[in-house]
């Protein structure tokens, strides 16, 4: 039976969801052209398939995608979005300068930081106490 | 950044075939991926103490008996 509280359907039905606001939001901002709103929400149900049938496989990539997830895998996920959270920080970074030097709005950058560094600091917080415990 | 992991041999493998098991068996039994009970074996990944005495218990034997500390050597962060 479907269940939707099975974590291998979480990533994809967030993709889905993430997809289909997006697509709302491009007919909003730029009127409802509807052949690019059709490929849109194709790529995105392509995506969340795709990202579903990974989940599905017997290896390490498969039990991360899936959400069923042993210490081993926890931590290689863990890992994983460590890095991503600092490759994602560098970019935004290296994009606040240049909107700088080019004299363009920066807030939008600065922003993104600025959550990501409180959340940081908030999340240290939180699970230091956590562990306390 | 410092290291904090460490490699411990064990005997996890010699345990294993003496009892005619397969890493899939293994893996079911300890509810960990097969995958994780090759790494564990191959001396890849070192378990948490909780999954380490689920192992001992597996074999009947010890965390020290499984689990050699001296052969132990740095791994990279």
């Amino acid at each position: 039976m479907l269940r939707l509280t099975n974590p291998r359907w979480r990533a994809p039905a967030v993709m889905l969801a993430g997809g289909t606001v997006i697509d709302v939001a491009v007919g909003i901002g730029h009127g409802w052209h509807w052949g690019a709103e059709i490929i849109l929400a194709l790529l995105t149900i392509l995506a969340a398939a795709g990202y579903y049938l990974l989940g599905g496989r017997d290896t390490d990539t498969g039990a991360i995608y899936s959400g069923h997830m042993d210490e081993r895998q926890l931590l290689i996920w863990t890992q994983a979005m460590a890095l991503s959270g600092w490759v994602v920080s560098l970019a935004l970074l290296v994009a606040f300068v240049i909107a700088l030097v080019l004299g363009k709005p920066t807030w939008p950058f600065a922003l993104v930081l600025g959550i990501g560094v409180v959340t940081f600091f908030g999340a240290t917080a939180v699970y230091r106490r956590r562990e306390a415990r | 950044m410092t290291s904090y992991l460490y490699i411990m041999r064990n005997r996890v493998r010699e345990a294993r075939t003496q009892r005619g098991l397969s890493q899939a068996e293994v893996a079911a039994a300890l509810e960990v991926s097969r995958q994780t009970v090759i790494s564990i074996e191959s001396g890849r990944y070192s378990p948490s103490l909780p999954l380490a005495f689920r192992i001992a218990r597996l074999f009947d034997s010890t965390v020290d008996k499984m689990f050699d500390p001296e052969d132990e050597e740095a791994g990279r962060c």
